[in-house]
């Protein structure tokens, strides 16, 4: 689903990630863990397509992002906090971005704001959201098209201890319907517990360090 | 057809979603209190200035006074510069504008965001417009011709203006008001267009900044009698000086359309191999 090749990013001649190849694929949970400031986001911004690869390629489901599509197609997204729109209910603002998509009507919206542990009836707005309640809504912007892909850059983030055993259930789930996602914490013990193969990043490089079980040092 | 109009919206709520942040923000109600008081000023100053001269203020009616403020670009520095710290954080560059992003692509949200600067520009008109009609109407008659006053060349005296034989002659005060009001218009919609680029190039300052230098400059250069002043193509009050209002109004629109023509091609150059980075969260 998702292929990176040789891909390279320098920030004012800051090599931040140094030729990356790596593939993502199936219906599994990868994981990013490394120090902060190591590259995790910007290889996520990569894959989305917000940040444009200084040499090298991002293909996501077919498409060379830049070339053929400008943001990765069929893909849900929470990098970093999570913004919306203030003075809206958390329903208004999913319905405003479904309209931009055209792939999910009301009903749906209401379905991925259940499904992350909120009222769709709730019309605080999101302004008066606790991080985590945002942290669920951004979850729920993420799967409301039901993308094939989820990039999700520290989705637990906020969350109370039932809170992030929920999500991980939800992880879970999404990855039983088939999703591919990638998933950053700098939670060891989340990363630990949701995914399948994590990936280690640092100085720029990436690298494989565990796989079901399997510890590559 | 509908997959179309499903896009187009799309591509508006894109530039709208700009619109929570600006509504909610003090800096645009303190702004607004400051528009309604300027446009009040600016009546009041007419209003002074015509009871000095002949003794009374109703030789003037409510469309000649709108229109009269319309010519001027309703004291086009001050108003300018209003607008200018209203619109100062536009685009809103935030992860939501980043959710948006991602349902569509560059260029829609980009057209999103002219969209949402052009729609902004017509409220700040019709809210100008509306400001000094709203005070004028407890002082001036409820009249929409042209008075004698201001057809037999009283006004223009009085006033220190110079308003074209074509206005009176062929045009209402109301139709006269729509189009001196275009090149200010057409002005703040370039000043968004400015403040885009220079939020694109990742400097918004630099576009505020180059903004205020040339509403100072276009001051200096007028004050110090300077012929060729940067804005002149920005305000009516300058610029129809040759009373041939459909050739003036035809150059004026042809100066606009190449500066945001210009402006449009490089950005949308720039935006098609920028990062794009939120740079904060609005909730």
């Amino acid at each position: 689903m998702i292929h990176i090749s040789n891909l390279t990013k320098v920030y004012k001649k800051q090599i931040v990630l140094d030729d990356i190849t790596a593939a993502f694929e199936g219906s599994r949970i990868y994981g990013l863990v490394g120090p902060n400031g190591c590259g995790k986001t910007t290889l996520m911004r990569c894959i989305c397509g917000f940040t444009l690869p200084t040499s090298g390629t991002v293909t996501v489901n077919g498409k060379r992002i830049g070339k053929d599509c400008d943001f990765a197609p069929s893909t849900g997204v929470i990098i970093e906090t999570p913004g919306f729109l203030g003075h809206f209910s958390g329903k208004r603002n999913l319905e405003m971005l479904a309209a931009i998509s055209g792939k999910a009507n009301s009903k749906r919206v209401q379905e991925v704001i259940r499904m992350v542990g909120l009222d769709p009836e709730d019309q605080k707005p999101v302004g008066k959201y606790s991080l985590g309640m945002r942290q669920r809504l951004g979850i729920a912007q993420a799967v409301l098209e039901d993308p094939a892909v989820l990039i999700l850059d520290e989705p637990f983030n906020g969350l109370d201890k039932d809170g992030i055993w929920g999500m991980h259930q939800f992880l879970q789930r999404l990855k039983a319907q088939g999703k591919c996602i990638i998933l950053a914490s700098h939670s060891e013990n989340d990363i630990a517990l949701s995914c399948d193969a994590v990936y280690q990043i640092k100085a720029g490089k990436l690298w494989l360090q565990k796989e079901n079980g399997r510890v590559d040092q | 057809m509908r997959k179309f109009l499903r896009q187009s919206a799309g591509t508006i709520i894109a530039g709208f979603s700009n619109l929570d942040s600006w509504v909610h923000s003090s800096r645009t109600w303190i702004m607004l209190a400051a528009l309604y008081l300027l446009c009040m000023t600016n009546a009041l100053r007419d209003e002074r200035a015509v009871q000095l001269a002949i003794g009374s203020a109703a030789s003037l009616n409510l469309g000649e006074i709108v229109f009269l403020q319309g010519f001027r670009g309703f004291n086009f520095g001050l108003s300018t510069m209003i607008f200018l710290v209203m619109m100062s954080t536009f685009p809103k560059r935030s992860a939501y504008q980043e959710y948006c992003m991602i349902r569509s692509d560059r260029r829609k949200w980009f057209h999103g965001q002219m969209i949402y600067a052009f729609i902004m520009c017509l409220l700040f008109m019709v809210l100008v417009i509306l400001f000094t009609a709203s005070f004028s109407a407890f002082h001036f008659p409820l009249s929409f011709e042209w008075g004698e006053f201001i057809l037999s060349g009283e006004a223009s005296f009085y006033l220190n203006l110079f308003i074209p034989n074509d206005f009176l002659t062929n045009m209402t005060p109301f139709a006269a008001t729509l189009l001196v009001c275009l090149p200010t218009l057409l002005c703040w919609f370039s000043i968004c267009m400015i403040l885009m680029l220079s939020n694109l190039f990742d400097h918004p300052g630099a576009g505020i900044a180059a903004v205020a230098m040339l509403l100072i400059s276009n001051y200096i250069f007028i004050q110090a009698q300077i012929p060729f002043y940067p804005l002149h193509y920005a305000c009516s009050y300058y610029f129809y000086e040759s009373n041939r209002i459909g050739d003036d109004t035809i150059r004026m629109l042809l100066f606009h359309l190449l500066v945001n023509g210009a402006l449009y091609t490089v950005m949308r150059i720039r935006l098609w191999r920028m990062d794009i980075a939120a740079e904060g969260v609005q909730a």
